[in-house]
């Protein structure tokens, strides 16, 4: 596939589990968000406001949780996915990301399902945000489709 | 209280709705997300990779259309929304946003739900991402905690 070492639908068992390494979140990433997204959230951008607001230190967009989960999701011990299509994110925030926490991503494949013709199959996988804690500050789960090894299988499979 | 320009959870009625300006996602937008996220997957940075696709380009990372679908929002309304957090997201992916589209936000009141904290409440946002064609490539509803007038 000229893709590099990935993983594909037929790899994954349910229940697999991965660790990533940790990240941690900075004033850079905030501010780099801030420009990319748009979002000048006060919150995150005005310390003033912050402070008025009942915060005593400077929260994270709560965006960050996701977008730096999918990045360091790449980063396990395990090759990536060999990803076609992110479909779905359903996402619970449960407490603020602080800058200068450090957050890891824990995933773990909860469901497979085949879909015939279809050049890939759908994995549900759970993902939580876990600080340097070891705190879950977001947890979700993510549908994607992954691409199949074997192309196109008319017969039944079940995996 | 004084008016700081900002809605509050009182001001906000379900109903009510925004469309935002448009935005023309840019092959610098996607290699800044890639950056910013660490997610370099080919669907988003191997063009050559990607003409054999079903996509036959680069497409955008999901999360950056959510993203920049948060500043389109923040855009949408002349007062801003005194947002104290963010609490859930249920959203979909529902096709690709590629490099030159031009996308806009709507966003929908769809819920007000008051809480034991007496200072704050929850308001649900239903949002759809937008193409320059009409097509909803993305949506979905948010939670948002919004503080009450003090």
């Amino acid at each position: 596939m000229g893709n590099g070492a990935v993983r594909y639908f037929e790899d994954l068992t349910i229940g697999e589990e991965n660790v990533s390494p940790g990240r941690t979140v900075t004033e850079a990433d905030v501010v780099n968000l801030a420009r990319l997204s748009g979002d000048w959230d006060p919150l995150c951008t005005d310390r003033v406001y912050a402070l008025e607001s009942g915060f005593t230190r400077q929260p994270a967009q709560d965006l960050i949780g996701p977008i730096f989960g999918s990045g360091l999701g790449f980063r396990v011990a395990a090759p990536p996915l060999s990803v076609l299509a992110f479909m779905a994110l359903e996402w619970t925030f449960y407490s603020p990301i602080w800058v200068g926490d450090t957050i890891r991503v824990r995933t773990r494949v909860v469901a497979k399902r085949e879909m015939r013709n279809m050049e890939g199959g759908i994995v549900i996988e759970a993902r939580e945000i876990l600080n340097q804690r070891g705190e879950t500050i977001q947890e979700g789960r993510g549908t994607i489709l992954v691409e199949r090894r074997q192309k196109r299988s008319n017969a039944k499979r079940r995996t | 209280m004084t008016d700081d320009g900002r809605q509050y959870f009182e001001d906000i009625e379900v109903g009510e709705e925004y469309i935002s300006p448009g935005r023309t996602v840019t092959e610098a937008d996607i290699v800044n997300f890639a950056g910013l996220s660490g997610d370099y997957n080919v669907l988003h940075t191997d063009a050559e990779y990607m003409k054999s696709s079903i996509f036959g380009e680069r497409i955008a990372h999901g999360l950056l259309g959510l993203a920049i679908s948060s500043g389109l929002g923040s855009r949408a309304m002349a007062r801003p929304i005194a947002v104290m957090a963010f609490l859930g997201l249920r959203w979909k992916f529902k096709g690709p946003i590629k490099i030159g589209d031009t996308i806009k936000v709507t966003l929908k009141v769809t819920e007000k739900r008051e809480i034991g904290k007496r200072d704050r409440g929850i308001v649900v946002v239903t949002r759809q991402v937008v193409n320059q064609r009409g097509e909803v490539v993305q949506e979905g509803e948010t939670d948002l905690l919004i503080a009450r007038r003090k």
